[in-house]
């Protein structure tokens, strides 16, 4: 029984610590994408800034804040939600332009292109 | 059994290990398959445990003597129920659990974050396995709970004879899960300072772990409240004894960050500070596992007699050194975009109050070193006993109070005077009220008392203020009834308003703390059966003693009528066994409880004569409203922790920047 139960535990773990190095190497799973790191950074401060928001317009309605300085705060906030879905924009402008410059670059190398895009 | 249990103990301690490592690694080289399996590692370390979990309480049901654990914690006469219990008795089971309890949260935590937390997560995961790989090396090399005997005994030693009380199912593990939860929380602090880049990316997973390990720690404190009240036998519930401050110290830390994170996540401001709080929280976490596990000072609490102090003192000074000299490195980072306006604002409330916890927190942390210090300088342990600390915890803990009515009251950033004092006029007034009502018709003389009914009554009052206006405002503009409203008030903040549905559980304690430390009543009797005593308005009569053997213990229940004015109240059942093995009487208090005052009858003593019998009679006013306020510290924190529906717009960007209101200004 002890035998069994820690063969199979040992077996289990091997497979399960080992595939991911096994499947980056065959190119089965793709782990890094710095451009989705970035945007999805910047979609946690997106939502910390509505989430403010949300709080801002509570304290207001709860009269627990004048109007000068609810507009004032709220104003801020919109900015920097503003600001914010600027960055995730040129963040996905940038990614798309440097995708599409491999994509131009690899149909001038290889004889067949080798566009993701194009097979799709 | 025992060669199963080592073996998974080995293979978890070399998995944690690995995940450490190879997370470290992975995150420094940006490897991402590197991370990917450090992640899987963490959730194989919980199933390895769950199996050497399993293989103990295996060995516990099987009663298998050979086993040193289970021989020294169980015996043939345990009820099956207390194998449980029996788990975790000794040192090494307890171990064996916390190990267990610390990858659960490790697995559990690293999963929910998959996604949100970004590069932060492999460093978190790094050092939460760190963590964990100092437990399972001291259980494999210095506590194994799997350990055999060369020749197994025909019987066990059996359980501590306190320990077999319902409390207890889940009071131990309660405080040990808070106690390493703090390590969630601690860990995304630390990676944020590993990372170099100080931004808010923790504040929500470390708000959410912050709370959990916060409850745990809370529900664990009033189970051994109550525990300690029906079983110890001295009618309190409460004695600054170093066990219950060892959890009660990384509490009041955490209840500080538990704040003072909400101005983070709301303002961007107090980075340094919650960094530094969280180090605190962790710190004093280490601290009350080497008071716990370690037995440096005597306490009711303790019942595995450990050697093990060293160990964990050298855990408790790598983790204070480690995290602080992190934290300075790092401190030109940590600073905040924003600073504190105005010392009139919420933010500033926010502050005080974390001032004031860890005020408290270092008070009883000096009671606590006190009998070490004075040990180690002069060779004499002098111990600190409870009037030093309700003088000067009871002040900070007044001021706590008033401050929780007057901190929901305040705008963010500032305010002025004269809007502080049109907000505090209508709790003030009814306040002010209430507590003269109150205290005219109970003839309450003490002026604490009345200090204290007023700052409670007071903070309550605020908070239902806040309730009443805000449901009357979402009702008048939404046009939906009463109980409609308040729902929708509360889902629109949850963790505002889970965190009043807290402070009213805190007002409720302060009442309760008030009534049974001031008008608590206590008499001696001895009684034959058919007599009677009085106390306060009761009058008792011992009606009986019944008696039952078993191979560890005698069991007696004496039977006491109740009776006030003249009307019959019931009868009331105090226990007592009488363990020889332990050379212990272990005692269970008949206690009659109402939302007024307890009725509380401990059966002290049987005469060799069989018929009389010492009882201490109490009546202890209040203390229903603090075993009351458990389930509304869960509730509250349900809702606090409740997850907000992010709407669909939030993740959805516009066709353009302009589009957005505001992004012209920018």
């Amino acid at each position: 029984m002890t035998i069994i139960v820690i063969t199979l535990l040992v077996l289990v773990t091997i497979v399960a610590l080992v595939y991911p190095f096994w499947a980056a190497r065959h190119g089965g799973v793709s782990f890094n994408d710095p451009a989705r790191d970035l945007e999805a950074g910047i979609r946690r401060a997106r939502n910390r800034v509505y989430e403010e928001i949300r709080a801002l317009q509570q304290e207001y309605f709860l009269a627990n804040m004048t109007e000068a300085e609810y507009r004032t705060q709220l104003q801020t906030a919109r900015r920097r939600a503003a600001e914010l879905i600027r960055e995730q924009r040129q963040v996905r402008e940038t990614t798309a332009a440097i995708e599409d410059r491999v994509d131009a670059e690899l149909r001038d190398v290889l004889p067949g292109g080798g566009s993701g895009k194009e097979e799709s | 059994m025992a060669n199963l249990g080592t073996a998974t103990i080995l293979i978890a301690l070399l998995l944690a290990a690995y995940s450490s490592v190879t997370s470290f690694v992975g995150a420094k080289r940006h490897d991402a398959p590197a991370v990917v399996s450090a992640q899987r590692a963490n959730y194989l370390v919980t199933l390895t445990l769950a199996v050497s979990m399993g293989a103990l309480v295996y060995a516990f049901l099987e009663n298998d003597f050979s086993i040193r654990y289970v021989a020294e914690n169980s015996n043939l006469a345990m009820p099956r129920v207390y194998t449980w219990v029996a788990f975790y008795a000794g040192n090494a089971g307890s171990l064996l659990y916390v190990a267990f309890a610390l990858s659960g949260m490790a697995a559990l935590s690293m999963a929910l974050a998959h996604g949100r937390l970004g590069e932060l997560r492999p460093y978190a995961n790094g050092v939460l396995m760190l963590i964990l790989l100092f437990f399972l090396l001291v259980l494999f090399f210095l506590a194994n709970p799997f350990a055999t005997l060369e020749r197994a005994p025909a019987d066990g030693q059996g359980i501590n004879p306190l320990l077999t009380h319902p409390g207890m199912f889940a009071q131990p593990p309660l405080i040990m899960t808070g106690l390493v939860a703090i390590a969630v929380p601690f860990s995304l602090a630390v990676a944020a300072l590993l990372r170099g880049r100080i931004d808010d990316d923790w504040v929500d997973a470390g708000r959410v772990w912050g709370l959990a390990a916060w409850v745990l720690l809370a529900i664990g404190l009033l189970l051994g409240s109550w525990w300690a009240y029906t079983i110890l036998g001295w009618g309190g519930y409460w004695a600054w004894d170093p066990v219950e401050n060892a959890a009660f110290m990384p509490w009041l830390a955490l209840t500080a960050f538990i704040h003072s994170i909400m101005v983070q996540k709301r303002r961007g401001m107090f980075r340094m500070w919650n960094i530094a709080l969280i180090n605190i929280s962790f710190t004093l976490g280490a601290f009350g596992i080497f008071i716990n596990r370690g037995g440096p000072v005597p306490s009711v609490h303790s019942f595995g007699a450990s050697t093990l102090g060293w160990v964990f003192l050298t855990f408790l000074g790598v983790v204070t050194v480690a995290s602080f000299a992190l934290f300075f490195y790092r401190m030109a980072v940590l600073r905040s975009p924003s600073n504190l306006e105005s010392t009139l604002s919420r933010e500033a409330a926010f502050l005080v109050n974390n001032l004031l916890l860890l005020g408290i927190a270092f008070v009883t942390l000096w009671g606590v070193v006190f009998p070490l210090i004075s040990e180690l300088a002069t060779g004499q342990t002098i111990t600190v006993g409870e009037p030093f600390f309700n003088t000067v915890n009871g002040p900070l803990m007044l001021a706590l109070v008033l401050l929780m009515g007057i901190g929901p009251l305040l705008p963010w950033r500032t305010a002025t005077w004269q809007s502080v004092r049109r907000a505090l006029l209508v709790p003030g007034v009814i306040t002010l009220a209430l507590t003269a009502v109150v205290t005219l018709l109970l003839r309450i003389t003490l002026p604490v008392v009345v200090l204290g009914i007023a700052v409670s009554t007071f903070a309550g009052v605020s908070i239902l203020q806040e309730w009443v206006r805000g449901t009357l405002a979402r009702s008048r503009s939404t046009g939906a009834l009463w109980p409609a409203a308040f729902a929708q008030l509360v889902a629109s903040n949850r963790p505002r308003y889970g965190g009043y549905v807290v402070h009213i559980a805190v007002v409720m304690l302060a009442f309760g703390i008030v009534g049974s430390s001031f008008y608590s009543v206590e008499r001696d009797v001895f009684l034959t059966t058919g007599e009677q005593a009085t106390i306060g308005e009761y009058t008792i009569e011992f009606v009986d003693v019944t008696s039952e053997t078993f191979a560890d213990r005698t069991e007696r229940t004496a039977l006491l009528a109740v009776t006030r004015g003249g009307r019959s109240l019931g009868t009331l059942a105090a226990w007592q066994g009488v363990y020889p093995s332990f050379s212990m009487i272990s005692t269970r208090a008949g206690i009659r409880s109402t939302p007024q005052e307890d009725l509380y009858v401990i059966f002290s003593e049987l005469q060799p004569d069989g018929q009389t019998a010492a009882f201490r009679l109490l009546v202890n006013p209040l203390v229903w409203w603090m075993w009351l306020a458990g389930p509304f510290v869960i509730l509250g924190t349900v809702i606090a922790l409740w997850p907000t529906r992010q709407r669909a717009a939030a993740y959805a960007v516009p066709p353009s920047p302009s589009a957005v209101p505001g992004a012209e200004v920018a």
